[in-house]
């Protein structure tokens, strides 16, 4: 007869994987909403208004071989996701308060960042349980805080203008488009393992 | 370029370029408005190419040629022109090509001139990877056979470097109208590319009716779903049969994988121990045979022998104080009649090989026995085997007999017998001489009376309650199933007819019961 610990140990790593990729898929889904409501902040601002900030523009250098969602282990990649989110969190979060620009919306954002960063936080937690293999993240996630350090600075030079945070939006888009691709790619390979 | 550089710097805070433009090309506006509020800018994905269009809201002006130019917010660069989309006459410019970051923002800029003088001018924002951009449904041509319909959908030969094939799903829908609306949707694979033509095969429909067939994409990313115009055809009759064949061809092969399972699933569990629990237990705590408890088997008993009782018909014997041996033979014994009005007779036994038999050896005899033995008032013995127990002979009640054998015929008669002919009388006993006493026959008594066979440790048998009165019985028994030798009665059983005064003292020498009887 088989060992009784073998079938308990089978149940477990099942039962494991099942929660992982519940909790990747949670987190799947709740960066999509995310991504719309940044969308929806996005879509307000006026095409005349994004017009008149071009001269304003700047290159923020954003880190995409960090956010090359392809090159990443399971555990980086939530390494990645967690600051990255949690810098566009804390920067949001200044934002309406200093300037308290279209507060209903931005509170939803705020919001829908916050659980998206539970959701992470529980999945790291998990990996941190399973000891899997995290190595050279914190290199990843070093240039990711001097990437939104960069940001701050532009804003802070700007003296946190109309044209300067129309700016940021528009960077912070695209780096929620990084992290929608790299959540994907964290699913499936979470699905898959 | 310095109509880029004047377009880029208009605006409020910067007068001074406005005024230079309005010099430099004539055309007095103050403010140009440099929103889309002159055009309507709109992109989509048409046949999965990224495709910007234009239309004017005034429609009085009509420029005679376009032109298109866009740039980044990522990063601070020029207007760029698209070579392609130069002094157009057309009001849409394919970008597939020109477009392929879906990260950047891109800020188009679509000029109308007519001859040199730019008649209006349209700017416009564009996120391809957030926005909600339609995607135009493929080409698709539906033909209908006889038992399925064909879908061909044409793709275009050069795939859009703008759409990632993971992004994208290509649906296409099945409606059957005649059904009332029912929509079935298909989801077919397309593996690498989507380059080539692609046809899909619709089977499993229903005969006569009219199937709608519409096509679209639907990617990851929220966009809107632009469906094809529907394309209908009849599904002819006939292919109720072959429909009907493979649908019982697949219920058995379905049939048979479920069953497959179950039988794998349940093999599995039983080489586990997770069913079917093997109950080693002992044979005593196995009560599954109902016989046991209906017919319980008796345990095996000690062993007995079985013992051929001859019947000895002998004469009845004056005392002539003669002790020549005259009458009886070996296989003789004179019936007595006993006090009790029992014919006794003496019986030499016989060594059989022992028989494992468990019966009761007691005072009772088979009904059937009995009977015979009515009418047969002549005791004529019969030699019976004993095979076994028997039901009537466990009911009888035992009268004093400890032992066990079985008495299968009633050597007793209630009346005087006569001396039956020759050796061919024989009774056949099974009897455990452990717990029989044997009566030895003695002839100075009335009874005459056999003496006992004492043959090692075989055990003599009692045959008849001591009550009674005596009767004449030799048994010969081997305890341990051996056949002992019997040279013959009158070598070891002093014949109560030879020399009955010494039957008698044999008899007393021995273990004497009373009445003649001897126990060991």
């Amino acid at each position: 007869m088989i060992n009784k610990p073998f079938f308990d140990i089978v149940l477990v790593l099942l039962a494991s994987s099942s929660v992982c990729s519940r909790e990747l898929k949670l987190v799947l889904f709740q960066q999509k909403r995310v991504n719309r409501e940044s969308l929806k902040l996005l879509n307000k601002l006026q095409t005349s208004s994004i017009q008149q900030c071009l001269p304003h523009r700047k290159n923020f250098l954003l880190p995409q071989k960090s956010v090359n969602p392809h090159q990443y282990q399971k555990g980086q990649a939530l390494t990645i996701l967690h600051e990255m989110l949690q810098q566009i969190f804390n920067l949001f979060r200044a934002i309406i308060s200093l300037n308290g620009w279209e507060e209903s919306h931005m509170e939803k954002l705020l919001i829908e960042l916050h659980q998206q960063l539970k959701y992470l936080e529980a999945l790291m937690r998990w990996q941190a349980q399973q000891k899997r293999d995290t190595l050279g993240s914190e290199n990843l996630r070093l240039q990711v805080k001097i990437y939104f350090q960069r940001i701050r600075d532009y804003l802070e030079n700007q003296d946190y203008s109309t044209c300067a945070w129309t700016i940021v939006q528009v960077e912070i888009n695209r780096c929620l488009f990084f992290v929608f691709q790299l959540t994907g790619k964290l699913s499936k390979q979470g699905m898959e393992t | 370029m310095v109509l880029s550089q004047n377009v880029s710097a208009v605006g409020p805070l910067n007068l001074y370029p406005m005024v230079h433009i309005s010099l430099m090309f004539g055309i007095s506006y103050v403010l140009p408005d440099f929103s889309d509020e002159s055009c309507t800018l709109k992109m989509t994905l048409r046949n999965l190419q990224s495709v910007l269009s234009w239309e004017l809201k005034n429609h009085s002006i009509v420029p005679t040629h376009y032109t298109l130019w866009y740039t980044i917010m990522s990063k601070q660069e020029d207007m760029k022109i698209v070579g392609d989309c130069t002094n157009i006459t057309r009001s849409f410019c394919d970008l597939t090509d020109v477009w392929v970051n879906m990260t950047e923002m891109y800020i188009p800029k679509v000029v109308g001139f007519r001859g040199n003088a730019e008649l209006v001018s349209c700017m416009g924002s564009f996120f391809l990877a957030m926005d909600t951009l339609p995607l135009d449904p493929p080409e698709f041509e539906i033909v209908g056979f006889t038992d399925h319909i064909s879908v061909n959908v044409k793709f275009q030969s050069v795939a859009p470097k703008i759409l990632n094939e993971e992004e994208l799903q290509f649906y296409l829908a099945l409606i059957e109208e005649q059904s009332g609306g029912t929509v079935k949707k298909h989801k077919p694979q397309i593996n690498g590319n989507v380059t080539e033509n692609f046809i899909y095969i619709i089977d499993k429909l229903i005969p006569k009716t009219n199937y709608c067939v519409s096509v679209y994409f639907e990617p990851k990313h929220p966009r809107k779903i632009n469906r094809s115009p529907l394309k209908c055809t009849l599904f002819q009759p006939g292919w109720e049969s072959e429909s009907s064949e493979s649908a019982t061809i697949g219920g058995i092969i379905t049939l048979f994988l479920v069953a497959a399972v179950v039988i794998s699933t349940v093999m599995m569990l039983k080489r586990i121990g997770y069913i079917c629990v093997r109950n080693n237990f002992p044979k005593v705590l196995n009560f599954n045979k109902l016989s046991v408890w209906v017919f319980p088997e008796l345990p095996p008993l000690e062993k007995v022998a079985t013992v051929e009782l001859i019947h000895i018909n002998r004469k009845k014997k004056v005392w002539n104080y003669n002790y020549d041996d005259e009458s009886d033979s070996d296989d003789e014994a004179a019936p007595r009649i006993s006090a009790g009005g029992y014919t006794t007779h003496g019986l030499t036994g016989r060594l059989w090989p022992a028989s494992v038999s468990s019966a009761t050896l007691e005072d009772c005899s088979d009904p059937a026995t009995e009977e015979r033995d009515l009418p047969e008032p002549e005791a004529d013995a019969e030699a019976l085997t004993a095979p076994g127990p028997s039901p009537w002979q466990s009911e009888c009640t035992s009268r004093g007999y400890q032992g066990r054998g079985n008495l299968l015929q009633d050597p007793f008669s209630e009346e005087d017998s006569s001396p039956t002919e020759g050796s061919g009388d024989r009774i056949v006993f099974n009897v455990d001489l452990n717990s029989v006493c044997v009566r030895a026959l003695e002839d100075n008594d009335d009874s005459e009376v056999t003496p006992m066979l004492a043959s090692g440790p075989e055990e003599t048998a009692v045959l008849e309650d001591p009550d009674e009165t005596e009767s004449n019985l030799l048994l010969v028994a081997s305890g341990e199933g051996t056949q002992l030798p019997f040279p013959g009665p009158s070598a070891e059983y002093p014949w109560p007819e030879d020399s009955p005064s010494d039957e008698s003292d044999t008899s007393e020498s021995d273990v004497d019961m009373g009445d003649g009887y001897v126990m060991r």
